[in-house]
């Protein structure tokens, strides 16, 4: 005789079929060891429902504690008239985080936007930036961020803790372009109107093919934010939060055709750096994975990926991160662990993690389409039905 | 936001504030942790409605519960701790006579909170989104991104450890 037992608590909730059913109620009638079961099950299904339903504690108001959802640092963080011209997100754009096929963006679409939002010259501090601008001249910053990639529900799948050093030029010129170059990388933005306004509310009307508009807002926490919107053909395909006071995108996602974040970056800490700069190293990526799930895994970092030397190896307490780069382009690679990732949470990752052969690898930042290819395909493949590997069918197929 | 399909924030505290807190309460057995966590959730919520196109609400909402808790056990990796022993204190000095009762059903309903803990979360999770939330299998499998039959599965199992653990 078979038995089927599974069947036996979707029977008791109602949830088979008509013919699943009339399959059980026959079978239990010869089964004495179902009927047994079954007597079990309803027994525990009847404990788990006696338990009381609670009422909600009194004070769950999230007004109280809303400032959680802000940097307790980036609350207070000032930066120098200089550094006030950072525009920092561009170099730590995620090269694309989707959790299911049907959120997925256009990938060509996506990295024209992320192409263009990395493009936006943010300058917030209108003396500073008209100082600069005047002068043309340059301008070295450093800034520590710490980034959280989360899908589009919220869930934080890495947390990436990124400092940055480098150099920002800034110049203008007699069309009122905004250039700013920006460690290696060049971004260009328009800004309309006269260069003492340059503000994050001041982009020109497109970026590329999208159309830009920005609005100036009090945050729920009374903070001032600019909500940059990049538009194509009357449809917002992505967001930009600006602290008002720092400048510093604090917030940006990609949106999809029916206006859903399919790809979130947020601000979690920034903090400015005192530290000289060392003219030698054009840039310095100190990245760590927090809150990993994974097994510690030593070993080396490729020498060079997509053509692209390994500059510095860093031990993280999962195991390495490769910063690459050859001057025009930065890009951070992690090994971040080995064994299996927990079953608690093997569901709560971003695109850009993929588990092969048992160690878990991550990029952070992007690159253009081709190089990225090129730097994946040297990459070990990830396996099949792996729960990371979704974004990166999405993004490389 | 302007849409009436779409619920405002204070409608998604009001309406499903409590199903969130009983979920997150029998999941991690601790009052404090279910609060913290309902806290986060309308956070989560409230962020999120903004860019939020009608659809399946409630399995939107469930998702970001879930994750939100997942999120949790990730940060917490301990084990949750037993909740109830100070009502169980304070109900056993009333002299009513309905005391030994309301004693006896708290005692039984916290060792029924107690085996559900024993539980891997995944069947644990199962259980209290059918049997303490009320929810269809179907919308246990939209909300866990997870076919119905890994529901059912998860379920029957889940319940038989149970029973075996209530004895």
């Amino acid at each position: 005789m078979s038995h089927r037992p599974e069947l036996l608590s979707g029977m008791l909730d109602g949830e088979l079929t008509e013919t699943e059913v009339a399959w059980v109620v026959d079978h239990l009638d010869g089964c004495g060891r179902c009927r047994m079961e079954l007597d079990d099950l309803a027994s525990a299904r009847a404990a788990v429902r006696s338990l009381p339903m609670l009422d909600l504690p009194d004070g769950i108001v999230p007004e109280a504690d809303v400032m959680r959802l802000w940097p307790r640092r980036l609350a207070t963080a000032t930066m120098s008239a200089a550094a006030a011209v950072v525009v920092a997100i561009g170099a730590l754009g995620m090269i694309g985080m989707a959790s299911d096929a049907t959120t997925a963006v256009d990938v060509s679409e996506a990295e024209a936007i992320l192409a263009a939002t990395s493009s936006l010259g943010v300058v917030s501090d209108g003396s500073a930036a008209a100082e600069l601008l005047t002068s043309g001249s340059s301008a070295r910053y450093s800034a520590r961020q710490t980034m959280a990639c989360r899908d589009e529900n919220g869930s934080v799948g890495a947390t990436v803790d990124v400092t940055r050093v480098g150099s920002v030029t800034v110049m203008a010129d007699p069309l009122a372009q905004l250039t700013v170059l920006n460690g290696g990388s060049v971004s260009t933005g328009r800004a309309e109107g006269p260069i003492e306004t340059v503000t994050v509310t001041g982009p020109a009307p497109t970026v590329g093919d999208y159309s830009v508009s920005a609005t100036r807002r009090e945050d729920f926490r009374g903070r001032v934010t600019d909500v940059v919107t990049l538009g194509l053909d009357g449809h917002d395909r992505a967001n930009l939060l600006i602290d008002g006071e720092t400048g510093v995108i604090v917030y940006r996602e990609l949106l999809d055709a029916d206006g859903s974040a399919t790809c979130v970056l947020e601000l979690v800490e920034f903090e400015p750096i005192e530290t000289p700069i060392q003219a030698s190293i054009p840039f310095d990526i100190r990245a760590e994975v927090t809150e990993s799930v994974y097994e510690p895994v030593t070993g080396e970092m490729p020498a060079q990926l997509a053509g692209i030397p390994l500059v510095a190896t860093y031990p993280i307490d999962d195991g390495l991160v490769g910063v690459y780069g050859d001057g025009l382009f930065t890009i951070a690679v992690m090994r971040v662990g080995g064994g299996r990732p927990d079953p608690a949470t093997s569901d709560q990752s971003v695109s850009t993690v993929w588990e092969s052969d048992g160690v878990s690898w991550a990029v952070v930042g992007s690159l253009p389409d081709d190089l990225m290819r090129q730097l994946m395909a040297s990459l070990p493949q990830p396996e099949d039905a792996n729960p990371f590997v979704e974004g990166w069918r999405i993004l490389f197929d | 936001m302007n849409d009436p399909s779409i619920p405002t924030w204070e409608d998604v505290a009001r309406t499903h504030g409590r199903k969130i807190y009983n979920y997150a309460y029998r999941l991690t057995g601790n009052p404090h942790d279910a609060k913290d966590l309902v806290q986060e959730v309308l956070l989560r919520v409230r962020r999120g409605l903004d860019s939020y196109t009608p659809g399946s609400f409630d399995g939107w909402l469930w998702r970001i519960t879930r994750n939100a808790f997942l999120d949790d056990v990730r940060k917490r990796k301990r084990r949750p701790t037993s909740p109830l022993p100070d009502d169980v204190d304070r109900l056993a000095t009333v002299s009513s006579p309905a005391a030994d009762d309301v004693l006896a059903s708290i005692r039984l309903g916290e060792d029924i909170q107690k085996a559900l803990l024993d539980l891997p979360v995944d069947f644990r999770e199962a259980i209290v989104m059918c049997d303490i939330v009320g929810m269809s299998y179907e919308e246990i499998a939209r909300a866990i991104d997870s076919p119905i039959g890994t529901v059912r599965s998860r379920i029957h199992r889940g319940r038989k450890l149970l029973k075996e653990r209530l004895g």
